[in-house]
């Protein structure tokens, strides 16, 4: 066998390596959740509305969950969907959902079925069905219309206020 | 027995108040998550990190007058009680210290203006035992008070001598937050943390609204209770006589059976100063008893049953009931009245 043949091989061989770690070791794409509040700020004179880390979490304050996201390899990626379970203790605002470029579903199983808000319904304790209200909802869901290019970020968030 | 005018305060034991949830516990952890699932992400999709902070510890103690109105007291009375309620609407257990204040002259409050001041004021936890203040209400601090939950206080104070009718005088209560946790002990006082959010630590937040002698978001409330000098009635009711049907006998004396007619006696005391308007007592028949026609006597004078103009009826003014109107009493006065009832 010539030297010239098995180079080629070999390099193959580490390429087609390299490729799988990185399929593995980190996600195609990375996702981050900030919980940030809301705060009135003079800049110049003028109120501006900044959005700073949780600052005084009581019962009552309102929370914005902003969840970022970006695609790390060379491909683009599709058919991406993001659920936010709403947290612990808090109540989500409705409406308050935003991500550019998305569709919005919701829960109010616990995150078996999604739908939009008109068409979510719960039982009331008489065993009644009632249509749902945003404090119904477990879950938060948005799905990204088409492909998420390589190297591209998007984001989404909703309020919710501390129970 | 009833009482007109009503001069009884309405007592609240443990009253727990709900105008306003005191909202999640401070100290809970409350954390977001996310999963992003994708056709390239793999099986399990991927998970966001953690964001995640602690509930802080909202404080907010509300103090109220109980009864919407002065409570009535001769001069010199010592054990003047006026009565408020304390509720812990933040979300964290807390102890209350308590102060009372003399507010000075001028003040006005439930349609009196303060000329006096009250002294000797202490003030008493309601411990629940018995309604009302009483000797078993020793705790001076509220213990360990639940979000949304409330202790009945007392303010009690000394009345000086050489006051008139309409004297008044006005005086404050202030709760003041305290760290909770350590049962039996005062707390430390709560300090506010003002600098940045800590997500990992409890810090404290002072929400509570201005009181009467107070401000807005301190740690503490305040409202305001009085005392009017006036005339106070107090009412006694005996047995002065038992008819037994069989006859009273040295052996066992007069025996309180079916047939015996007992003679009650309720008398009406008016102290201090001032006037009762348009004083009515009245007295049921108790149950299994049957009143004895033409019994009631008033002040020594026998009275008819009928409502006429002799002060006294039975059954008239209200069914199966003695009723007498003395009408306009200026204390100081004594007025009794008696009559007789069978047992069934």
């Amino acid at each position: 066998m010539s030297h010239s043949r098995l180079i080629p091989a070999l390099c193959t061989a580490l390429l087609a390596a390299t490729l799988h770690l990185n399929a593995v070791a980190a996600d195609a794409v990375e996702v981050r959740s900030v919980a940030e509040q809301e705060i009135e700020v003079l800049e110049k004179g003028r109120k501006v509305i900044k959005r700073v880390p949780v600052d005084k979490a009581v019962p009552g304050a309102e929370i914005v969950y902003t969840t970022t996201f970006r695609n790390n390899i060379d491909k683009p990626v599709g058919n991406i969907a993001i659920t936010n379970p709403v947290p612990n203790d808090m109540v989500y605002q409705g409406g308050s959902a935003r991500g550019a470029n998305t569709t919005i579903t919701y829960s109010v199983d616990g995150g078996k079925q999604y739908a939009t808000p008109d068409k979510l319904t719960v039982k009331t304790p008489d065993g009644k069905v009632r249509p749902a209200l945003a404090s119904d909802y477990t879950h938060i869901r948005w799905t990204y219309k088409g492909d998420l290019g390589a190297g591209k970020s998007g984001e989404v968030s909703f309020r919710a206020v501390i129970k | 027995m009833n009482l007109f005018p009503a001069l009884l305060v309405a007592i609240f034991l443990f009253w727990t108040g709900t105008s306003q949830a005191a909202g999640t516990t401070a100290g809970t952890l409350i954390s977001n998550s996310v999963i992003l699932q994708c056709d390239l992400c793999g099986p399990g999709g991927s998970t966001s990190n953690v964001a995640s902070f602690v509930v802080d510890n909202k404080v907010n103690v509300v103090v109220a007058e109980t009864d919407g109105a002065a409570t009535p007291v001769i001069a010199g009375q010592t054990t003047a009680v006026a009565a408020f309620i304390v509720t812990n609407q933040g979300n964290a257990v807390q102890d209350f210290a308590l102060a009372a204040a003399n507010i000075a002259s001028g003040a006005t409050l439930f349609g009196g203006i303060d000329n006096f001041d009250t002294s000797a004021c202490i003030v008493r936890v309601e411990s629940g035992l018995t309604a009302g203040f009483d000797p078993t209400d020793s705790a001076a601090f509220i213990d360990e008070l639940v979000p949304d939950s409330s202790r009945t206080v007392y303010v009690v104070c000394n009345v000086p001598t050489g006051l008139v009718a309409a004297d008044f005088a006005i005086v404050s209560l202030t709760a003041t937050t305290l760290q909770g946790g350590a049962p039996g002990v005062p707390g430390a006082p709560l300090v506010q943390d003002t600098g940045a959010d800590d997500p990992a630590a409890v810090q404290v937040v002072f929400a509570d609204a201005a009181g009467s002698d107070d401000a807005a978001r301190d740690g503490r409330h305040s409202a305001r209770d009085a005392f009017r000098v006036g005339a106070l009635l107090t009412l006694g009711k005996s047995v002065i006589n038992v008819q037994d049907p069989f006859g009273c006998n040295a052996a066992s004396g007069c025996r309180i059976v079916p047939g015996a007619i007992l003679t009650y006696r309720i008398e009406a005391v008016a102290s201090g100063s001032g006037t009762l308007d348009e004083l009515v007592l009245s007295d049921p028949i108790p149950a299994n008893m049957s009143y004895v026609p033409a019994s009631i006597v008033v002040d020594g004078t026998p009275r008819t049953d009928a409502a006429d103009a002799d002060q006294a009826d039975f059954g008239i003014t209200q069914p199966n009931t003695v009723t007498v109107s003395p009408g306009n009493v200026s204390a100081p006065l004594t007025t009794w009245f008696s009559f007789r009832a069978l047992i069934n």
